[in-house]
């Protein structure tokens, strides 16, 4: 029987075809490429499917729980959705802040009182630290960012096709306590070259995939509990078009992966709303009191100078309450921004936490709707990606918590990001 | 009448179309083409809605991402099992009804419930109380024992379907001592170019055109082997500190999974039934594999996804004891979509009866579609397209 050439990359020729079905093709691929290069830059990026960069915005390792009050350590799942090997570069983003006037001792913006003395203030970090590694075919690993993985699974054996991790090995964040972003890049397993997807099942946009869980040993006066929050990493798509430098496109006319979203928008309580459930007879058995935190950090990074030169941005904030009622807010961040909703427009801590447009007290209404945009400049689009955590407070004094991925909508049209890598080195 | 609304079909384009489809169209596939969890769509589902009746319960959110007002068609439909005191079996079918409401939302409009509570329409709630705000509507309490999915889905305001995508959500279950877990509802864009008036019409599987993204073709889930110990609290350069890996049950993390067929009538009280096969592979490349049927709804920890002991594929013991896993579902050929969310179980168990344990939901990757890109094994080689029906009833 005869039937359309279909060719995907990595299959097979399936069927015959005459010359004048092939120049229906050829005229259909002709036509399809014109249609991929535009379709490239609208591509979106998600946290439901495989990506070319995977993007984990919030890692956190404080292993005596000096910095967040509790020992605090982050599992990371990273898969190889591919039936390829493949390889990533990643980077460890030490967005850790330090005491002026002691740059060896960790502080929190909101705790600035307790982690430094008098008068200091908390410097933001920003620092990179660098590694590679391969994956098996469809091999997922899975480590904490404490320990990192010294040691791949094939690393010291090859698996049952032959493949192996090589001289894999994934270092330890570089201090505890720790709080940044993790970045892995797919790059050629040969020459470790940035590059496109490997399997047309992904469409060749690429193969990674992974997970993030937040782990936590609380404890409120004699009772000891864990609580883990788990988040998808967030996926860049290749758009198949890769030159294979260490400068790498994001959106634009000459995208090499998605472009970051417009806009995101998050759903969440109000900080400070109180939730009833276990609702039996009519009566509610147990309340919540809601806070929400909100990680961003900028598509754009460069690894290479190690300089906070190409990311940050103004965040324009739209809230809408259940009375559709608007209110807005702004804030700047430079590298990476980890805040409570409430210190958006109050000081950080929560002593006014009660006057903010993000708290129950302002609004009346327990749940919110919040757009978020970053404002662009010049030529650069800004881009930034959102993770949320929701925190409660129990009957215990202990703060349960859940992180959730933000959706987002739009892309920004003509304008680019830019992901600048450092050396690779073996 | 009733209306079915096709998910996602190509119709009938003429040969160099589907060859532009096939090599250009792949990138734009990524967006409206399958289901998803980061954009709103017309059609949300929350595969996994529970109130137990005494310390489980779930916190509903959905908001109009749009600056138009919005209706909704919701649906819950209950996947508890005939006999609660029985595990679910084909001998303990789910009672699989449905109950269902209707919605209205202002520009950007948030709204949130409490499962067990539902909402009335009440315009004296008290500032920042529960209920303060737009009533969206009367939403139903659930009765105790509920264990099932919610369905909303976009319609204008006589009831028919709108494939506007402004609806996103939200689910958060509340545990024991208010342990908190969220997931994100999965949405089913709609066909940014519906064919005509043809949402209002019954649909059959040769119509031109489709109306909603397909469910995917196979489901990426990554999860820790059922019963591998927790990586941070085992560590003693992390967590281990603690003790909390002490008891004699030690501090394991386990994986609840939780699927709905995508194919349901809702009308004539049909639900759907899917068969999806799993190759797991762990972190040395080892390979299993297992089947199951989804009935309605499926709510199951893996180690009762295959049959118990040493082979279990979802057990460290299956596998030389490796700890990782990376699973890929997928229905059997010729047939319908599932959607899934995972939910681990982190349990510390400190010599107590019950160990304190922590609960985290999360979202699952997917790939391809099943109507056009429906793959078979591990060499992801395409095969025939599936179409998935949800039947509505007549309003």
């Amino acid at each position: 029987m005869e039937g359309l050439l279909v060719v995907r990359k990595g299959d097979e020729v399936m069927s015959n075809m005459t010359s004048k079905r092939a120049w229906l093709t050829l005229c259909a691929v002709a036509a399809g490429t014109a249609l991929f290069a535009s379709a490239s830059a609208r591509a979106t990026i998600g946290s439901d499917s495989s990506g070319a960069i995977l993007v984990f915005p919030k890692i956190v390792v404080d292993t005596s729980g000096q910095l967040f009050g509790f020992p605090t350590d982050t599992e990371v799942q990273i898969t190889n959705t591919s039936n390829s090997v493949i390889a990533a570069r990643c980077y460890w983003v030490n967005a850790t802040s330090h005491c002026s006037n002691n740059p060896t001792q960790a502080c929190r913006p909101e705790t600035v009182q307790e982690n430094c003395a008098t008068g200091a203030r908390c410097v933001e970090g920003w620092t990179e630290t660098d590694f590679r590694f391969t994956l098996t075919k469809r091999q997922p690993i899975s480590f904490n960012a404490a320990d990192g993985l010294p040691t791949f699974p094939l690393s010291q054996q090859q698996g049952p096709g032959g493949q192996s991790n090589g001289s894999s090995s994934i270092p330890p964040v570089p201090e505890d306590p720790f709080i940044g972003e993790l970045k892995c890049v797919q790059v050629d397993p040969n020459d470790f070259r940035p590059a496109i997807g490997f399997n047309p099942a992904n469409n060749a946009a690429g193969d990674l995939a992974g997970h993030a869980t937040i782990v936590t040993a609380l404890q409120a006066g004699n009772v000891t509990e864990i609580d883990a929050r788990k988040y998808n990493a967030v996926t860049l798509k290749s758009t198949t078009v890769n030159d294979n430098d260490d400068t790498l496109i994001l959106g634009g006319p000459n995208a090499e992966y998605d472009g970051c979203p417009n806009v995101w928008v998050l759903n969440h309580f109000f900080d400070g709303a109180a939730v009833d459930v276990w609702f039996l007879s009519g009566q509610p058995n147990l309340t919540l009191r809601f806070a929400t935190d909100l990680t961003v950090v900028p598509c754009s990074e460069d690894f290479l100078l190690q300089e906070n030169n190409l990311g940050g941005a103004v965040l324009q904030f739209l809230v809408f309450n259940e009375f559709e009622q608007r209110f807005s807010t702004s804030t700047r961040f430079t590298c990476f921004r980890e805040v409570q909703l409430s210190d958006l427009d109050t000081r950080p801590g929560p002593g006014d936490d009660a006057f903010s447009i993000f708290n129950v007290n302002v609004q009346g209404t327990l749940s919110g709707q919040t757009r978020i945009r970053s404002v662009t400049s010049g030529d650069r689009a800004n881009g930034i990606i959102a993770v949320a955590e929701r925190f409660v407070t129990n009957a215990e004094g202990i703060r349960p918590s859940s992180a959730e991925n933000v959706h987002f909508t739009g892309f920004r049209s003509g304008l680019e990001d830019r992901i600048i890598l450092s050396p690779d080195t073996p | 009448m009733r209306m079915k609304k096709r998910l996602w079909g190509l119709g009938t384009f003429g040969l160099s179309a589907l060859g532009v489809w096939m090599l250009a169209g792949v990138v734009r596939a990524q967006e409206v083409r399958q289901a998803t969890t980061d954009l709103p769509g017309s059609i949300v589902i929350f595969p996994k809605v529970i109130w137990n009746g005494s310390d489980r319960d779930t916190i509903i959110q959905i908001s109009n991402t749009t600056n138009n007002l919005t209706f909704l068609h919701c649906f819950y439909v209950n996947g508890a099992p005939r006999n609660p005191s029985l595990p679910p079996s084909a001998s303990n079918p789910p009672v699989w009804t449905v109950t269902d409401f209707e919605l209205i939302l202002t520009r950007q409009q948030p709204t949130m419930w409490v499962a067990s509570a539902g909402r009335r329409v009440d315009f004296g709630n008290p500032f920042g109380s529960y209920g303060s705000g737009y009533d969206p509507g009367l939403i139903p309490p659930l009765p105790a024992g509920f264990t099932g999915e919610l369905k909303c889905m976009e319609v204008d305001s006589s009831g028919s379907p709108l494939p506007g995508n402004r609806i996103k959500g939200e689910a958060t279950l509340v545990g024991p001592g208010g342990d908190l877990t969220t997931y994100n509802a999965l949405a089913l864009p709609a066909n940014p170019q519906p064919p005509g008036t043809e949402l209002e019409l019954t649909l059959t599987d040769n119509n031109p055109g489709g109306e909603f993204a397909a469910c995917p073709d196979t489901i990426i889930f990554n999860h820790f082997a059922h019963g591998a110990d927790q990586i941070a609290l085992s560590s003693g350069t992390s967590l281990g500190a603690q003790n909390l890996c002490d008891g004699p049950g030690g501090c394991p993390v386990t994986t609840e999974l939780t699927m709905v067929p995508c194919s349901q009538d809702l009308e004539n009280g049909r639900p759907g039934r899917v068969t999806v096969g799993f190759l797991i592979f762990d972190e040395f490349e080892a390979r299993l594999s297992a089947t199951t049927t989804v009935d309605c709804w499926f709510n199951l920890p893996l180690n009762q996804i295959a049959p118990a002991g040493p082979t279990n594929p979802f057990t460290p013991a299956a596998m030389g004891g490796s700890t990782t896993r990376h699973t890929r579902i997928r229905p059997a050929p010729g047939q319908g979509g599932v959607l899934a969310i995972a939910e681990e179980i982190r349990i510390t168990d400190l010599g107590r009866p019950a160990g304190p344990l922590t609960t985290s939901a999360y979202n699952l990757y997917v790939q391809g579609n099943r109507f056009d890109g429906a793959t078979q094994g591990d060499n992801d080689t395409p095969v025939s397209g599936v179409t998935d029906v949800i039947v509505v009833p007549a309003e």
